[in-house]
């Protein structure tokens, strides 16, 4: 288990969910152990300049000229390009190809993107560190369940927050998946995060299975009223 | 609709054709819709058509292998040949790709049944499937409530029964982040595992395809089918897939431990960091 995923901003029932399952993989003849990676919590803005960065060279390519929409307002080239991009994304798209612009800008290079690369490679070391002692690494998927339509729509940041758990395995490289383990009050769906190292699909679904196998979670389904 | 083995069985005892599973997965999507918006664009005809061809390979004494049959949803950022591919975004709202992914590819050979695209922040940038630019999915454990994302429209499908599986993209979460709000299986491979050969790119060095499910097998069993070296994608790892359902076990295995040898595989295939 990774001791930095159950701090401040874990939901009660999620923790509560999450701790059951290791207790239910120990009784399993599973050997529990805690292990730190202490660079995790960076996951969050080492992705959030990378991700943008890459977005903004990969959306060059909709400029009206090649494919999609094309606006029918402009009468020169680049007001063509600029408003056809204008009408065409939406907010967040543009916000994060205004993000990746600024970090990959000659000035701000080398003190966000080089630099977010390099923390990348801590964050990669981390879990290199942790698969020396352990086959599989378990946390929460998310630090809550879903929320209210609309509810964080306004506040990009805790938006973003939804992805701490599951950022730092796309930064690594690494194989993970979600499992049904519980439900809130609410009775939202909770799920159980199982990271595996390099290439371990095999062992990951295996040791998912045997986990489902064991529990009930997966037999329930929606009601849709 | 049961399990991927369930149809299969039904498929092979001839309790019911592909077209009926077809129909029924369509019928339950038309009935849900209003309420769930999971889906983009169904493809009913396409699906029927596709059911129609795994029935005559049955009829015809043909082996079928497990997908076969199997309703599909398939998330909006993974290019279909001649059906329409928006990223649910208003830039891309009339695009129709003239090319096929290869991972949807290697379902239309399993004769896996596309039943339609599924919803998703635009371009797959966001946590909640509401930065779609044309409508927001609910969780069908309570439609007040948003499904994740950005795969959002696939997970919902899933968990609503309207499919047995589907296809998602993972960039910082997006497929397992909706699995854990929605109730279901959803895995983020190893980046290189799967080809990202016809997947809109959002950022390349962080995308991964992976499958959706309501249980671990089915999930073992999609991902085998889809995971593979492609030429046409220069991050695609030259590696052996192994048969990832075929061993699962109800316990864990002790001496997992041979496994470990595997620790610097990354700095051997040239991965990426």
């Amino acid at each position: 288990m990774i001791r930095e995923t159950f701090g401040e901003g874990l939901e009660g029932a999620v923790e509560e969910a999450v701790r059951k399952a290791i207790e239910q993989f120990a009784s399993m003849g599973a050997e529990v152990q805690e292990i730190s990676c202490p660079r995790f919590r960076y996951g969050l803005p080492t992705y959030y300049i990378i991700a943008p960065s890459e977005a903004s060279a990969n959306l060059a390519r909709y400029d009206g000229v090649k494919y999609g929409l094309r606006t029918e307002e402009a009468d020169n080239l680049m007001s063509m390009y600029t408003q056809t991009r204008a009408q065409g994304f939406g907010a967040e798209v543009k916000r994060r190809i205004m993000v990746g612009t600024y970090v990959l800008s000659a000035g701000y290079y080398d003190a966000y993107y080089l630099k977010a690369q390099k923390v990348r490679t801590l964050i990669k070391q981390d879990f290199e560190r942790a698969f020396e002692q352990v086959d599989v690494l378990v946390c929460p998927t998310a630090p809550n369940t879903a929320f209210k339509a609309g509810e964080r729509t306004e506040d990009p940041i805790s938006m973003y927050l939804t992805d701490l758990m599951t950022i730092p395995v796309n930064l690594a490289g690494l194989p993970a998946l979600s499992v049904p383990c519980g439900f809130d009050a609410q009775g939202m769906p909770i799920g159980l995060q199982l990271i595996g190292n390099v290439l371990q699909e095999e062992q990951l679904l295996q040791v998912a299975y045997a986990y489902e196998q064991a529990t009930e979670w997966h037999k329930q389904m929606a009601a849709i009223e | 609709m049961g399990s991927i083995r369930e149809l299969n069985q039904q498929l092979l005892t001839k309790e019911r054709s592909a077209v009926e599973i077809a129909q029924a997965a369509i019928d339950r999507i038309q009935a849900l819709e209003p309420k769930l918006h999971s889906f983009l664009c169904v493809t009913a005809e396409r699906a029927i058509e596709q059911a129609r061809q795994v029935d005559a390979q049955i009829a015809a004494g043909e082996a079928i292998g497990l997908l076969a049959g199997i309703p599909i949803g398939i998330k909006d950022n993974l290019c279909t040949k001649g059906v329409p591919t928006t990223c649910a975004s208003k830039i891309l709202q009339n695009f129709v790709p003239p090319y096929e992914s290869t991972v949807t590819q290697k379902l239309k050979v399993a004769g896996a049944v596309m039943v339609g695209k599924t919803n998703l922040d635009e371009f797959a940038m966001g946590s909640s499937t509401e930065n779609s630019a044309f409508q927001t999915t609910a969780n069908p454990w309570d439609l007040t409530r948003i499904p994740g994302g950005s795969s959002g429209g696939s997970a919902a499908a899933v968990a609503a029964d309207e499919c047995a599986i589907a296809l998602g993209s993972d960039t910082g979460g997006s497929i397992r982040l909706p699995a854990s709000f929605c109730g279901v299986v959803g895995m983020k491979p190893t980046y290189g595992l799967v080809s990202r050969y016809g997947l809109v790119a959002y950022a390349s060095s962080l995308d991964q395809i992976g499958p959706f499910a309501r249980s671990v097998e089915d999930a073992a069993i999609l991902l085998g089918a889809i995971a593979g070296h492609d030429p046409k994608d220069s991050t695609s790892l030259k590696v052996e897939i192994p048969d990832y359902a075929a061993n699962l076990k109800p316990e864990l295995k002790p001496g997992l431990a041979r496994w470990r040898d595997s620790r610097n595989l990354w700095r051997r295939l040239g991965g990426c960091g």
